[in-house]
């Protein structure tokens, strides 16, 4: 199953490489790619109710507040739940949530960064002012306010989420704008008559492409913990859907009495779906910028 | 001279236009709220229409949409943020009272991200490739991916309840908080003020805990840039040089390179402080802090719409300072930042 | 540098040595609670009156043991043969902390000002609508005359409601809430309350009454349940008084360093209340169908493991001072209520689809699992949907009383000891703030006749049988369910050595009566 998955990624990664050979030696991006797909394939099979060994959301004839086991491997909750099936299923919302904040993030940042640097002037400067002001405040604190205004559930959480990243894109899409401007051969091509439009998808797109995917996986970590510490403050999703944050929200209250269990592995899942996130963005970053390896002594 | 005073002047001109934006994106993010937030203040309560709409007078929110955001910018121009509905009072009074736990925190936090980013980002660099940075490294990328409210739970359950080495929560422990008296309301100041070596240690042990968990993220992150130049800096013919005359590597590392190699990273902590004020919401909330984050928190709760609003600009002001503070003391450092 | 160090040295032997001189171990309280203002006009919440309570008194008061109604700074009492005038004659020589004398112009000055300021945040309601105006007879009798006759007035001027308590004329700013600035008759002075941190009290030596047993007490607030189990188990705290988990009550009762009792029964109810008029449980069938579903031995055992108790009416079982409580509502019956659903149209092919709202930190930390045990057992019958919906208190309140909800969880404490405080907020009093939206149910004048009668009878027999005629027309009406009563709350942990903890049913602790050796 799991060499299956090795060879697609690497099937993948040549055709979209084109078979270039400093990509297929990025472990890292590797192990990043295979924790993420291994994630969603796991949270995708978890809607089925024949995936998950026991009902994730209604189920008493487990005991209460059990360790781990063979029959339960992860041990039960207090509502004789199997919290194995709840940490298998409780990425739904999260995945949700962090690639539509991303996605929304990415297309609002990138297009005002396209139209910030194409237009330049007043507008410019007043879209960099605002970009950096949301740029500089607390993110986190940014993204509670948002939710407590826009009131729980997933297209708010996507929303307050999102807003938070769109500095990043706006950035790094102007920088290179300004850049393409500049350079003679897009005179040149402006001088054959190519309009903006034209200008944006063949060259500054591509050039882009490249650290608009790193920023957007390390946003991706970042939306995932974000979520997190949203339910766990209790911003998130109501019950009894499985959750993570909210699973660690509710082990808090029986972590004195001995029941390690119901936080640790729910914490255990977000760590390695925010790690592998972060990983695709090392390897990216990697790849990209060849200058960043390591120099020996 | 002149040069310094015109980049202050500057600097400080650019953080007025950034403020007014950052004020008026709360005043426009807190007015499309859904709901009235006289309603939200009575909780449930039927009054008459009269009273409502002298509620709704009094909270001058019956007003024009522009006379509300003018007043609502004077208001903060003279330090008025507003009354809380819960406490009925000023919400400046209520932060002033809780910041200086949150400050006291963040410092620590910040303290011990350094001491342990610096700490392992050297090592790491002084033993490429063996073992030990293997490890450093790992941590070094592993830490991010680490939510902070469950790394804060792990401690808690690890150093407090299983050992019993630490306090589980609050600021200060119960048997001394009667006759402790703040001055400053820096709980760490106050008691090395007071002198009494039991509080002292009492405070100080409440510390340990949060400030690793709100720095630990934060020593990731520094520990992977001192790595990343320390090795830059070690490779520089200033070091090889020093390494030919002879001295012994550890004099090279501490007295050539280190220096050096600190410059780039300094200039992160004004950042440092924005991701901070974002982790305390959470390393509060774990601990029983009671600063500006957790009031914020409450109030948002209990849809205490003064209270929301004053404690996010609060926090928006105190960044932009830090920001600007930062910058100022990092132009007299390294004279190449400056326009 | 070394300078420095020594100077603070100096400084921190003086400190230490003051500290020194004062220093009597002060008795320790954790609590998870919050005061929001003390402000006796504008303040409608648990522990800000414990707070403003333990500061000073009110006219009557209960006995803590007994529940006996007695005089507090009222010595005795005329009540005028027509039920519409109380004439107080006041104990001679009560002082307020500030040195102020309490006679009847400073009775009649804070109850005046107390209606007057009526906050947005008070519960001053309590009393307002019942007095129509206070005159003082002679410095120390003074009269108050009702808009109606009253028959529980005496209760209402009892400490329990803080818009009832009296304080200092000199200290208190006539006209604005003034959060923490007043001066009370004792048992205790204010000293310091720090925002979510603690309050403290020093005992007032001029109290009229009975000295308090501990000179110094600190209340430490944590903030939450998981904090405050700590705190007691490091002995960090003398005693614990709300709110511990239920897990950590189970883990205290077993802890043999820590004294664990249980002060039942509780005064304080849990229910589900529906929106009348919000389709679809604006079909009386669908609500009778849900009192046969709802399971409170599954809420019981795996959310509170049995520390609380069921309910099946709403009026609690402790006679007196509630009569006429009558068990009403039935055992769950999942057959009963396929058959009543299938009534109202509802089967496996079109179930039942509504929501169940709750607030998940108002009522501690079970709430989130109250909700998916409730929605379990009704989705149990195979015939209904449950989607559970949740919103921070204030959010919460704030829809409740614009009708947005149609199936909700709500709690309840007494605000006075009298069994109509049970079944009249919902039904008469206030329908719409509190969402059930009852006045617009057909039976509405029928609750309302029978409960302006029964407050209006001085027959405590008579009355019992109006307020048991309530209880079984709402088995029919279905404005609540009654589900379990916070016997939860009733709970106190404390050290070996702290005596004198214990709890009635007013739901307060009385500081002024625990010390320590």
């Amino acid at each position: 199953m799991t060499r299956m998955l090795v060879k697609g990624l690497d099937w993948i990664i040549r055709r979209v490489t084109h078979g270039s050979h400093a990509l297929r030696k990025q472990t890292i991006l590797k192990i990043g790619l295979i924790t993420v797909f291994l994630f969603l394939f796991v949270t995708v099979l978890a809607q089925y109710s024949w995936f998950t060994p026991y009902d994730p959301v209604y189920y008493r004839d487990a005991p209460r507040l059990e360790g781990p086991s063979i029959r339960h491997l992860m041990g039960t909750d207090q509502l004789h739940r199997d919290v194995f099936s709840r940490v298998i299923s409780g990425g739904r919302a999260s995945l949700i949530v962090a690639f539509g904040a991303v996605a929304l993030s990415m297309s609002v940042g990138s297009i005002l960064g396209w139209i910030s640097g194409f237009t330049g002037g007043f507008l410019d400067r007043c879209l960099s002012l605002v970009m950096d002001a949301i740029y500089s405040f607390p993110s986190m604190i940014l993204a509670i306010t948002l939710v407590a205004m826009f009131g729980a559930g997933i297209g708010p959480m996507i929303w307050a989420v999102g807003f938070v990243y769109i500095p990043t894109y706006f950035r790094v899409t102007r920088a290179e704008v300004l850049q393409v401007r500049e350079a003679t051969y897009v005179e040149a091509i402006r001088a054959v008559g190519a309009g903006n439009a034209r200008i944006i998808l063949r060259h500054v797109a591509p050039n882009t492409v490249n650290a608009i995917m790193a920023i957007s996986s390390f946003n991706l970590a970042d939306a995932i913990l974000t979520v997190a510490a949203l339910s766990f403050l209790g911003f998130g999703l109501p019950p009894p859907a499985p959750d993570w944050g909210f699973d660690i929200q509710n082990g808090q209250k029986f972590l004195q009495s001995g029941s390690w269990w119901l936080i640790t592995f729910p914490g255990l899942m977000i760590i390695a779906l925010s790690l592998g996130f972060g990983l695709i963005g090392e390897g990216i970053s990697d790849l990209v910028n060849p200058k960043r390896k390591r120099k020996r002594v | 001279m002149g040069g310094i005073g015109r980049y202050i002047v500057q600097r400080f001109m650019l953080t007025i236009p950034m403020l007014l934006i950052l004020l008026t994106l709360v005043f426009l993010i807190l007015r499309v709220m859904p709901g009235d937030p006289v309603s939200a203040m009575l909780g449930g309560r039927n009054i008459s229409a009269e009273l409502m709409d002298e509620y709704r007078r009094k909270m001058g929110v019956d007003r024009p949409i522009t006379t509300q955001y003018i007043e609502y910018i004077s208001g903060i121009l003279h330090g008025d943020f507003g009354r809380s509905f819960r406490t009925n009072r000023p919400v400046v009074t209520e932060l002033f009272m809780r910041f200086p736990a949150t400050l006291e925190l963040a410092l620590f936090g910040l303290l011990f991200a350094a001491i342990f980013g610096f700490g392992t980002g050297i090592l790491s660099a002084t033993r490429v490739d063996q073992p030990v940075d293997h490890i450093v490294r790992i941590f070094h990328i592993g830490s991010f991916a680490i939510p902070l409210f469950w790394l804060g739970l792990m401690l808690q359950v690890i150093f407090a309840v299983k050992l019993g080495w630490l306090p589980v929560a609050s600021r200060l422990g119960g048997r001394i908080a009667f006759t402790f008296q703040s001055i400053t309301g820096f709980y760490l100041l106050d008691s090395l003020l007071g002198g009494n070596t039991r509080v002292i240690a009492d405070v100080a042990r409440h510390l340990v805990l949060p400030s690793i968990t709100l720095g630990f993220a934060q020593a990731g992150l520094l520990g992977r840039m001192s790595r990343a130049s320390m090795l830059e800096v070690l490779d520089q013919d200033y070091v090889t040089t020093a390494r030919a005359k002879g001295l012994k590597e550890w004099t090279v590392v501490m007295s050539h390179a280190l220096r050096n190699a600190l410059i780039p990273i300094v200039t992160v902590f004004g950042l440092q402080f924005a991701i901070l004020m974002g982790g305390a919401v959470l390393t509060e909330t774990v601990f029983s802090w009671p600063g500006v984050a957790s009031f914020l928190v409450r109030s948002i709760e209990a849809r205490d719409w003064p209270a929301i609003q004053g404690s996010v600009v609060f926090i928006a002001i105190f960044i932009s300072a830090i920001n600007l503070i930062i910058d100022i003391t990092y132009s007299f450092i390294d004279p190449r930042v400056r326009y | 540098m070394k300078r420095v160090l020594g100077i603070l040295l100096v400084i921190g032997l003086m400190a230490s040595a003051a500290v020194a001189a004062t220093a009597q171990e002060p008795l320790i309280m954790g609590t998870t609670d919050r005061v929001t203002q003390l402000a006796f006009a504008n303040s409608y919440d648990h522990y800000s009156w414990h707070v403003l309570r333990a500061t000073t008194d009110a006219l009557m008061k209960l006995d803590p043991v007994t529940l006996e109604l007695k005089g507090a700074i009222a010595e005795s009492w005329d009540i005028s043969a027509d039920g519409m005038e109380y004439t107080f004659y006041i104990r001679p020589g009560i002082t307020f902390w500030d040195g102020a004398p309490c006679d009847a112009a400073a009775v009649k000055w804070s109850l005046d000002r107390t209606i007057r300021l009526d906050g947005p945040e008070s519960g001053v309601g309590l009393i307002k609508g019942v007095i129509d105006h206070i005159d003082v007879i002679d410095p120390l009798t003074v009269k108050i005359t009702l808009t109606m006759p009253d028959a529980i007035f005496l209760l209402r001027m009892e400490e329990s409601l803080a818009p009832a308590l009296i304080y200092s004329p000199k200290s208190t700013p006539e006209n604005d809430f003034a959060n923490g600035v007043y001066a009370g008759t004792g048992p205790y002075k204010l000293i310091e309350h720090v925002p979510d941190q603690w309050v403290k009290y020093e005992a007032y030596d001029g109290y009229y009454g009975e000295a308090p047993k501990s000179k110094f007490v600190i209340e430490k607030l944590y903030s939450d349940a998981a904090a405050l189990r700590a705190a007691i188990e490091a002995g960090d705290v003398d005693f614990v008084f709300r709110t511990l988990s239920p897990q950590d009550i189970t883990d205290l009762a077993n802890n043999p360093d820590v004294v664990l009792k249980f002060f039942p029964p509780s005064p304080g109810v849990r229910y589900l209340l529906f929106n009348v008029t919000q389709p679809p449980v604006d079909n009386p069938l669908v609500r009778q169908a849900i009192t046969y579903a709802v399971d409170r031995g599954a809420i019981i055992d795996q959310v509170f493991e049995g520390t609380v108790d069921p309910i099946y009416t709403m009026v609690p079982m402790v006679d007196p001072p509630f009569f006429g409580a009558i068990d009403v509502f039935p055992e769950r019956d999942q057959a009963q209520a396929v058959e009543l659903l299938a009534k109202a149209g509802y089967d496996a092919d079109n179930p039942l689809s509504l929501n169940l709202w709750y607030s998940p930190k108002h009522y501690g930390t079970t709430e989130a699992d109250v909700a998916t045990v409730i929605a379990g057992s009704l989705e149990e019958t195979g015939v209904v949907n449950i989607s559970i919906q949740m919103l921070e208190w204030g959010a919460y309140t704030e829809r409740m009383s614009a009708g947005g909800f149609d199936m909700f969880l709500l709690g309840w404490h007494p605000d006075y000891l009298e069994s109509s405080n049970f079944l009249a907020p919902w039904t008469t009093e206030s329908p719409e703030g509190l969402g059930t939206f009852f006045n617009e149910h057909p039976n509405y004048e029928a609750y309302k006749h029978i409960m302006e009668v029964a407050t209006t009878t001085a027959d405590a027999e008579k009355r019992s049988k109006l307020y048991k005629a309530i209880q079984m027309l709402s088995v029919q009406d279905v404005p609540w369910i009654p589900l379990w009563a916070m016997t939860d709350e009733m709970v106190m942990a404390w050290l070996p050595n702290v005596h004198g903890c214990a709890l009635n049913i007013t739901m307060d602790v009385h500081i002024e009566r625990i010390w320590k050796d």
